[in-house]
């Protein structure tokens, strides 16, 4: 079975995580933004939040073109969760290590997208990791073992394209290799 | 989460949102929302909704169709309507701040033009509420 060309890929996380930056860090094409003014300043401070989703493309170096979903953060648009993992052959988990419970996020969102990472293939990207030092990426990976799921973990800055181009590639490899089983 | 509206204001437009089930009797249910998919007040008739669950598709069907609007260069959105066998949902955008979105749900018989005459003058009797 060979790995197709064009390939759909889900990136989500919690509020504030730094999803619409990510993909907006590696898209080629101008990002489809749908964002609303954040009414929830409790939950993160940011001005906007997304609402429906995020989408933008990159091609890798070996020509494979990645279509890149973001997912809206709240639990309340679960709905678009569902109708955005449809057809995913990957997950990005971005986890903000300044939020209160990075592993309780992970859980949460491994949890929501379970069926889609049992059938596809999942990396984790960390942001903010020097700004917590009490969890390593270490304890997210152990997390997702502990979770029956082993799974590359890196530290990133959202903002640096090569950092999410790092974790697009780790997730085809992951990809192609689950092709060829 | 804080108050996104002060009470008399959240009072006034409810009254709005009565007073336009009165006016069209083919409208079932009218719902204000922040623009960010919290639900702030509804209005229904004869039929159970789910309010939190609605205000935040709503809020995703609305930025999703603005997205669609401005990636066809057909300017600014005014309002979204889907028809479907047993009814029709219409929805709006107050550009108020904070931004609301107002989701008004019709029988299927109902008249489009009057729904979409009432449920626009109701937007703009919260708009005037909110300012």
């Amino acid at each position: 079975m060979s790995t197709p060309r064009e390939i759909k890929i889900l990136i989500t996380g919690p509020m504030g995580a730094g999803k619409t930056t990510a993909l907006a860090a590696v898209s080629s094409v101008t990002p489809i933004k749908t964002e609303a003014n954040n009414s929830d300043l409790a939950q993160h401070s940011k001005t906007h939040t997304t609402v429906a989703l995020d989408y933008g493309e990159v091609e890798l170096a070996g020509g494979e073109r990645l279509r890149l979903y973001g997912t809206p953060g709240q639990r309340r648009f679960n709905v678009m969760w569902q109708i955005l993992a449809k057809g995913a052959l990957g997950v990005v988990i971005l986890l903000d290590m300044t939020r209160p419970d990075p592993i309780a996020d992970l859980k949460d969102y491994f949890a929501d997208f379970q069926s889609v990472i049992r059938e596809s293939s999942c990396v984790i990207g960390v942001g903010r990791s020097q700004e917590n030092s009490s969890i390593s990426t270490a304890d997210v990976a152990n997390a997702c073992t502990e979770l029956g799921a082993t799974l590359p973990v890196f530290a990133i800055d959202v903002r640096r394209r090569d950092d999410v181009l790092l974790l697009l590639e780790a997730l085809f490899s992951q990809i192609e290799m689950a092709a060829f089983e | 989460m804080q108050d996104i509206l002060s009470k008399a204001v959240l009072s006034a437009a409810h009254q709005h949102l009565t007073a336009l089930l009165d006016n069209a009797p083919q409208i079932i249910g009218a719902f204000l929302a922040t623009d960010d998919g919290f639900e702030l007040t509804q209005v229904v008739a004869g039929k159970e909704f789910e309010p939190a669950r609605l205000a935040a598709i709503c809020s995703s069907i609305i930025a999703l169709s603005h997205a669609l609007v401005v990636e066809s260069e057909l300017g600014e959105p005014e309002n979204f309507l889907i028809e479907a066998k047993r009814g029709k949902i219409l929805l709006f955008t107050i550009d108020s701040t904070p931004k609301l979105s107002l989701a008004v749900i019709a029988k299927p018989t109902a008249m489009l033009g009057q729904v979409l005459f009432h449920s626009k003058s109701c937007a703009s009797e919260i708009l005037a509420a909110v300012r």
